[in-house]
């Protein structure tokens, strides 16, 4: 029997069976596992039975934590019907790769924004966690890259050129914009124009194994370089300095410690049915 | 070199009890399970000459710590850059 739109005889009448409307879940996670930090704003694994983010409304300081609905998206209202008319600040960005790697911001003029007065921010219609309102620093781990081996990408907005824009960083970035509008990845220039002032909705990717490293930019080969070696040292979940501040809005980042070269194109196609970038 | 826009204290305990009047002001944490601790937190200039605490400013903190300063922080340079 087919698991596609089918018609059957039931009963002397012939009933339309959608088996879109209960095929299981399928996230971008359980095509590709085993990653080592999994952020999202949409639910990533059929496995993952925790919230996105959890969130303090500015009317009373309170918190509370936001999930997904069963077909994957953020539970806009819950998440509306908690802020009200008010904003919404994100405390936590839940790590959805199993691992346990929450970013946090106890303080609470540095946390990221997610309700504006009432209306949840967006980018091409997704919910989006925007840096811009406070710019500042999201998390800090003291997490290291033990080999080269990796497939590593963020789903942002970039607002403002000349502002950091580094999604994994630290004073060596990992992966993402400095505020010299260079891209670097694994701390070395990465960006075949040299600088780049580009805004917008993005899809950056990056893919390193022990022989090739590349640098994408919406699917776009933008690599120049390279001689990488293991990333050794801190990095930031979102990358900030106090006098540049970060820049933009985010949706979704994953970075796998192994090599997924092979899966760039997949990993690619996944993201942008989802997000519409390009 | 970083320029910022502030409130300076020249002992820890100064800063600390700036930010707890910021605290006790908007009244966080709300619950002790709560994930946000602190409403502003203050930062240590260690390479300046004398060495001082300092917090950013942020309009909200206006109606506790009062009209901000300016003052340089001396701070290591961004690898990257």
């Amino acid at each position: 029997m087919s698991l596609g739109n089918s018609a059957k005889n039931i009963g002397g009448f012939n009933a339309v069976y959608k088996a879109k409307a209960s095929a299981p879940f399928v996230g971008i996670l359980d095509l590709y596992p085993n990653a080592k930090i999994a952020f999202s704003v949409r639910k990533l694994s059929s496995s993952y039975t925790g919230n996105s983010l959890r969130v303090r409304r500015s009317s009373d300081n309170a918190e509370q934590d936001i999930g997904f609905l069963p077909n994957g998206n953020l539970d806009e209202a819950a998440l509306t019907t908690f802020v009200g008319a008010n904003n919404g600040f994100v405390t936590t960005w839940y790590d959805q790769s199993g691992n346990g790697n929450n970013a946090i911001q106890t303080t609470a003029i540095r946390q990221p924004l997610i309700v504006k007065i009432g209306t949840v921010q967006k980018v091409n219609g997704i919910p989006a966690v925007d840096y811009d309102s406070a710019g500042l620093l999201f998390h800090t781990y003291n997490f290291f890259i033990p080999t080269v081996d990796m497939l590593i990408y963020h789903v942002a907005e970039r607002t403002t050129a000349g502002k950091v824009y580094s999604i994994f960083g630290s004073g060596n970035t990992l992966f993402g914009y400095f505020s010299n509008n260079i891209l670097y990845f694994y701390g070395r220039e990465a960006w075949a124009g040299g600088f780049n002032t580009t805004l917008g909705h993005t899809l950056m990717l990056g893919t390193a194994n022990p022989t090739t490293y590349k640098v994408y930019q919406n699917n776009v080969d933008k690599t120049v370089f390279l001689s990488v070696a293991p990333y050794s040292g801190r990095f930031d979940f979102v990358n900030n300095y106090a006098s540049t501040g970060q820049s933009g809005k985010m949706q979704e980042g994953i970075i796998w410690n192994l090599n997924r070269t092979a899966d760039r194109t997949g990993i690619t196609d996944n993201i942008n049915t989802y997000y519409g970038i390009f | 070199m970083a320029f910022f826009k502030g409130y300076t204290y020249t002992t820890e305990q100064e800063a600390f009890e700036a930010r707890e009047q910021c605290d006790l002001y908007y009244g966080i944490p709300v619950s002790p399970d709560d994930i946000t601790k602190n409403w502003v937190d203050y930062e240590y200039a260690h390479l300046n000459t004398p060495k001082f605490w300092y917090i950013i400013y942020d309009k909200s903190l206006l109606p506790i710590l009062g009209q901000p300063i300016e003052f340089e922080v001396i701070t290591n340079a961004p690898i990257n850059e």
